[in-house]
C-alpha cells in the first residue's frame, strides 16, 4: 500500500519531467567553493580570536581556560547566573575535568543526564533546573555555533529546557565554518547519525514583536562557552 | 483553495488604508533587507554563491525522483515512516489519521508554511484536537485568528500594543507591552503546552537526502522544544524541499539565512535523522515524514519549473515595492510578495488568483536579490502569457493589443496615429495637460497629470528640420 | 560615426523636445545621426502584458528597420533592454529572426551609455545651474547594468550640484500599463519616491526613461509640487559651445 502510494508519486514526478525513472543519482563534483577565501588570513588561534568575537556580539561569554581551571571559569558564570540545579551530559570528557566534583563545590544540586533513570522523572527534574551543561564536538568560527553530537546520555533536553546553557569546547575542535562541519558530518554518515544532531549559536532570540529583538523566549536566554585550550 | 471575503482590489485598497500597516511593512523591510545587503557584501562573492546555490537546486528538481526515493529509504533505516501526499486532503488524512491512532487531544506545532497551505490546523481542530502555534510570531496570529502577513515574520502587522491585549485576554490579567515582559509570558504558557502536547508537528527547511535528515532553521528555540518533548512527531515537507548531501547543505543554509534577516546561521540549526535510537531517554518515539506535492509536480517540466528552486527565504518580499505599500495579506493566499504572486497562480490556478501576476512594476528588484536565481519577473510576464492565451484577459484589452500590433508594424499607419495625436486630443486636453482621461487611461489620470501629445511629434520635427528622409539633407 | 536614432514612442509623441537635445548631444560629441523614418515602438507594453505574438510583429518590424544600421542609440533604458533582452527571447523558436534579433541587440544602446562607452565623450561641454537629483530606472540600472554612466556625465556640467536620492534602488511605480491598472499601489510607489526626492531639496529630477518621467512628473504637477523634470540628455544640451 505504502509502495504503491510511493511508486505513483515518484512516477509522477518523472512524467513530468519527460523521462524515465532515475534512481541512485549522485550530484556532480560542484565546480565552485565560493567560500574558498573566507577565513584564508586566519592561522587557527585568529580562527579562535574570530569564533570568540562572534560569540561576543551575541552577548555570549567565552571563557577561555586550560582543563585544570575549569572551576574558575564556572565560578565566573555562577556569579553571574543565579543557580542553584544543574544537569550535565553523561559524557567522559565531562567527568575527565571532574564536573560533578566542581559542582559538589559550588554547593549546588545536579544530576547527570543518567539513561538508567526513569525518563519521565529526569524530564521532570530538568524542567525546573536553572542550568543545562554540555560538550561540543565542534566549533564553528565563522559565526560562534557550536555542534552538539546528541544521544544516549549526551541529552537533547539539556541544551533546550533550562535557561542558562554552558558549552564546553575544546578549541582544537574549532574549525573554520560549516563547511568543515559538513564534511565531518557526511564521514559518520555510514555508519548512521544521531536521532538529533544541534547547531546552537548564543542565546534563543526573536524579533516577532514590532522587531525588538527579545532573548529567551523558548530556548536557554543565555549561554556561556569554556572554550578548554590545549 | 481559500475563499476570501474581499477580492483582490477590495484587499489592496483595505491595506492602502491601514495606517499601521504602511508603517510596519516598510520598516520590516529596511530592517531585513539592510541585514540581507551587508550579509552578501561581507561574503565578498554573491553572485558565485548564488550561482552554486541555484545550480544546487536545479540539479536536485531534475533528480527529484531519485533523491526522494533515497530519502525515503534513509528516513525509513532510521526507524521513521513515509507517507506520500499526491494533494493537501492526503497530507490532512496523513495527519488525522496519526493523530486518530494516537488519541491526541493536542499538537503544538513550529512554523510550516505547507501546513498553512494544506489547512491543517482547521481540520484537526474539527476532529477536536487542540493546535497550539509555538513561533512566536505564528502564536500571535493565531490567537488574532489572523493568517501570516510575511514569509519569515509572520505578525510585522501587529503592534505590541496589539501583542499585549492579544496575550492579556489568555494570561486573565493585564501585562504590559515591554516586549521581554510579554516573552516571559510566551515562555510559560507554551512551555506548559509543548511539556504536555502528544504530537509535535514541524516543516522542513531542507531534507538531506544521503542521511535521511530534516533540518530545521530557527532563532527561538520552539521548533527544538515542538520536535524533542512530545512522543510523536510529524514533520510535513514540500517535496522540493531537499538537498542531496550535506556538501550542498551547507550552501543553502548559508544562502538561506543571510537572503531572509542576514544573518550568517540562525541560532539553531537542528538535523533530525529519525526517532530517538534505543539509548536515547528524549526525543520522540515515532517520526512521521509527510511529503506533500499539491500542485508541484504539475509545474515540472514547464516554464515554470526554476520556481520550485525556492528555499523560501523571504528576500524577494523585503526589496518588493509593491509588498512594501500593501503587505502580506493583500495577495490573499498562504504565500505574498514576488514568490507568492508566482507561486500561487500555479498551484490553485487563475480563476480566483488572476490579478496577481499583474501586481507587479516588473521592477526586477526580486529576480535581482533572489539566492537561487529564479527569474521571478519573468515567471510574472509568462503568467500574464498565459492568461492571456487561456482568455483571462478582457476582449477590449485584446482587440487594443491587436491594434497595437498592426500598427507597429504598419509604419505608414503608425506614422498617421502620431501625426493625428495632438488633435485627436484636443478635446481631452486643457493647456497641454490631460487630467481626466477616458476609459483605461483613467487609472492613469486619477493618480497623476498626462501631457498632452505634442504638437510637433519628434518625427515632424525631423522632416521639417532634417529635410525629411532617413538622413536629413 | 553613423548613428540611428530610435526615438521610442513616448518620446516621439509626447516629449520631442527630449529627441532633439539626444540628436544635439550626439552631434556635439561625433555622431552623425540619421532617422528611419519607418520606425514605430519597440513592442514592450503588448510583451510586459502577456501579448507576446504581438510584440512579435512590432520586433521583426524594429529588427527591419535598423538592419542597415551600425549602431541604434535611444533615450531609454527600458526600450533598450527590451531590444537586447527580450527580441532574442521572443523570437528564438525562429532561427533567421533570431540571429536578426541577436545582432540588433548586440548594436544598439542606451543614450549615456552610448556616449560614454562607444563615443567615450571624456569631456562634457554643458552648463545648468540648478541643484538636482538622479532617479535610476529599474530597467537601466538592474536590465542592463548601466548604474555610473549618467553620473559620469551629469557630474561634469557646470553649476549642476547632484544629490544623490535615497532609496534610489526602489521602483518610481511606472511598469508601463501597471501604473493604469494598480494604480492605488503605483500611486503609492510614486509618492514614496516623491518623498525622497523631497528630501534631497533638488528642484530638478533627472532621469533616463520617459516612462518614469511621465509618471513621477505627472505625480509631482497633480500634487502642485515645484519639482522639474528633465531627460539626461536635455541636461547635457544645456549650455556648452555650440
Amino acid at each position: 500500500m505504502a509502495a504503491k502510494e510511493r511508486e505513483e508519486f515518484l512516477n509522477r514526478i518523472a512524467g513530468k519531467l519527460g523521462r524515465a525513472r532515475r534512481s541512485g543519482v549522485k550530484p556532480p563534483r560542484w565546480d565552485t567553493k565560493p567560500y574558498a577565501h573566507l577565513h584564508q588570513g586566519l592561522d587557527h588561534e585568529g580562527l579562535v580570536q574570530q569564533f570568540i568575537g562572534n560569540l561576543r556580539t551575541l552577548q555570549t561569554e567565552v571563557l577561555r581556560v586550560s582543563p585544570e581551571d575549569a572551576g574558575q571559569a564556572l565560578d565566573r558564570i555562577f556569579e553571574s547566573a543565579s543557580v542553584r540545579s544543574v544537569v550535565y551530559w553523561d559524557d567522559e570528557r565531562l567527568h575527565a575535568i571532574g564536573l560533578s566534583r566542581l559542582l559538589d563545590e559550588k554547593g549546588v544540586v545536579h544530576r547527570a543526564w543518567d539513561t538508567a533513570v526513569d525518563e519521565q522523572e529526569l524530564r521532570n527534574y530538568t524542567v525546573g533546573v536553572e542550568m543545562g551543561i554540555a560538550y561540543a564536538e565542534l566549533g564553528l568560527s565563522e559565526t560562534g555555533s557550536v555542534m552538539l553530537w546528541n544521544g544516549g546520555g549526551r541529552g537533547r533536553l539539556v541544551s533546550l529546557l533550562p535557561p542558562v546553557f554552558v558549552v564546553f569546547l575544546s578549541e582544537k575542535t574549532i574549525v573554520p565554518r560549516l563547511t568543515e562541519a559538513a564534511e565531518y558530518i557526511r564521514e559518520k554518515v555510514p555508519a548512521r547519525l544521531p536521532a538529533c544532531v544541534n547547531f546552537i549559536t548564543g542565546p534563543s532570540r526573536t524579533g516577532d514583536i514590532e522587531m525588538d529583538l527579545a532573548f529567551g523566549v523558548h530556548g536557554p536566554g543565555k549561554v556561556y562557552v569554556i572554550l578548554l585550550k590545549g | 483553495m481559500s475563499v476570501q471575503p474581499l477580492e483582490f482590489f477590495g484587499r489592496v485598497d483595505k491595506a492602502l488604508m491601514d495606517e499601521q500597516l504602511r508603517k510596519a511593512v516598510p520598516f520590516t523591510q529596511d530592517r531585513l533587507r539592510g541585514g540581507r545587503f551587508q550579509a552578501a557584501d561581507e561574503l565578498g562573492n554573491v553572485e558565485e554563491w548564488r550561482n552554486l546555490a541555484a545550480q544546487i537546486r536545479m540539479h536536485t528538481i531534475e533528480n527529484l525522483d531519485s533523491y526522494l526515493e533515497q530519502l525515503t529509504d534513509n528516513v525509513e533505516k532510521n526507524g521513521g515512516h513515509v507517507h506520500f501526499a499526491p494533494t493537501a486532503s492526503d497530507a490532512v488524512a496523513h495527519v488525522l489519521r496519526i493523530a486518530k491512532e494516537k488519541n491526541a487531544r493536542s499538537v503544538v506545532k513550529s512554523k510550516s508554511m505547507v501546513s498553512e497551505e494544506i489547512h491543517l490546523n482547521k481540520h484537526l481542530e474539527a476532529e477536536g484536537v487542540r493546535v497550539i502555534e509555538s513561533d512566536l510570531g505564528e502564536y500571535i496570529i493565531q490567537l488574532a485568528g489572523e493568517t501570516p502577513s510575511h514569509l519569515i515574520a509572520p505578525a510585522i502587522h501587529k503592534t505590541r500594543t496589539q501583542v499585549a491585549e492579544l496575550f492579556s485576554g489568555v494570561a486573565g490579567r493585564t501585562l504590559s507591552d515591554a516586549t521581554a515582559e510579554l516573552c516571559q509570558f510566551a515562555r510559560e504558557e507554551l512551555r506548559r503546552e509543548f511539556l504536555e502536547a502528544d504530537i509535535g508537528i514541524s516543516g522542513c527547511n531542507f531534507a538531506v537526502a544521503e542521511s535521511g535528515s530534516i533540518v530545521l532553521i530557527s532563532n527561538e528555540g520552539n521548533a527544538r522544544l515542538t520536535t524533542t518533548l512530545p512522543k510523536v512527531h510529524i514533520a510535513i515537507m514540500g517535496m522540493e524541499r531537499l538537498v542531496p548531501t550535506w556538501e550542498e547543505l551547507d550552501i543553502v543554509v548559508s544562502m538561506l539565512t543571510r537572503s531572509a534577516t542576514g544573518q550568517k546561521i540562525s541560532v539553531y540549526m537542528t538535523a533530525m535523522s529519525g526517532p530517538r535510537r534505543p539509548e536515547d531517554i528524549d526525543g520522540p518515539e515515532e517520526f512521521h515524514l509527510i511529503i506533500l506535492d499539491n500542485g508541484r509536480s504539475d509545474i515540472l517540466g514547464t516554464a515554470y519549473q526554476e520556481v520550485l528552486k525556492c528555499i523560501r527565504c523571504g528576500a524577494c518580499l523585503n526589496v518588493c515595492p509593491v509588498y512594501r505599500h500593501i503587505g502580506g495579506h493583500a495577495y490573499g493566499g498562504v504565500y505574498s510578495g514576488p514568490i507568492g504572486a508566482v507561486l500561487t497562480p500555479l498551484l490553485e490556478g487563475y480563476e480566483e488568483w488572476k490579478e496577481l501576476p499583474y501586481a507587479s512594476s516588473l521592477c526586477g528588484a526580486c529576480t535581482e536579490v533572489c539566492p537561487v536565481k529564479i527569474p521571478l519577473h519573468d515567471l510574472l510576464i509568462e503568467h500574464r502569457k498565459d492568461e492571456v492565451e487561456n482568455g483571462f484577459t478582457s476582449w477590449q484589452e485584446k482587440l487594443a493589443f491587436k491594434g497595437f500590433g498592426y500598427l507597429t508594424s504598419h509604419p505608414f499607419l503608425y506614422d498617421k496615429a502620431v501625426r493625428a495625436s495632438h488633435m485627436a486630443t484636443g478635446w481631452l486636453s486643457n493647456e497641454g495637460v490631460i487630467e481626466t482621461g477616458p476609459g483605461p487611461l483613467a487609472g492613469w489620470t486619477n493618480v497623476r497629470d498626462l501631457p498632452r501629445p505634442a504638437k510637433q511629434s519628434f518625427r515632424e520635427w525631423w522632416k521639417n528640420e532634417k529635410g525629411g528622409g532617413p538622413r536629413g539633407s | 560615426m553613423r548613428v540611428s536614432l530610435f526615438i521610442t514612442c513616448l518620446s516621439d509623441v509626447f516629449f520631442p523636445n527630449v529627441g532633439q537635445s539626444v540628436v544635439k548631444v550626439l552631434e556635439r560629441y561625433g555622431a552623425q545621426v540619421d532617422f528611419p523614418q519607418a520606425q514605430t515602438c519597440c513592442g514592450q507594453p503588448a510583451y510586459n502584458s502577456g501579448y507576446h505574438r504581438e510584440a512579435r510583429e512590432a520586433a521583426r518590424h524594429m529588427i527591419d528597420v535598423f538592419a542597415d544600421s551600425n549602431y541604434v542609440v535611444a533615450p531609454s533604458g527600458s526600450c533598450v533592454a527590451m531590444i537586447r533582452h527580450y527580441y532574442p527571447e521572443l523570437l528564438k523558436e525562429e532561427p533567421t529572426w533570431r540571429e536578426k534579433a541577436e545582432a540588433l541587440a548586440k548594436k544598439t544602446y542606451e543614450f549615456s551609455e552610448f556616449l560614454v562607452q562607444v563615443l567615450q565623450v571624456d569631456r562634457i561641454d554643458a552648463s545648468l545651474h540648478a541643484s538636482a537629483t538622479y532617479h535610476h530606472s529599474c530597467h537601466m540600472s538592474r536590465g542592463l547594468g548601466i548604474k555610473e554612466e549618467p553620473a559620469a556625465l551629469l557630474e561634469q556640467v557646470n553649476g549642476l550640484e547632484m544629490e544623490e536620492l535615497p532609496y534610489c534602488q526602489d521602483c518610481c511605480g511606472f511598469g508601463g500599463t501597471f501604473a493604469a491598472k494598480m494604480s492605488t499601489i503605483s500611486e503609492a510607489m510614486v509618492d514614496e519616491k516623491i518623498k525622497h526626492i523631497e528630501e534631497t531639496g533638488a528642484n530638478v529630477l533627472i532621469g533616463s526613461d520617459m516612462g518614469c518621467l511621465m509618471n513621477i512628473g505627472g505625480r509631482l504637477r497633480r500634487t502642485g509640487k515645484d519639482v522639474q523634470v528633465m531627460h539626461v540628455a536635455e541636461v547635457l544640451a544645456q549650455g556648452g559651445a555650440k
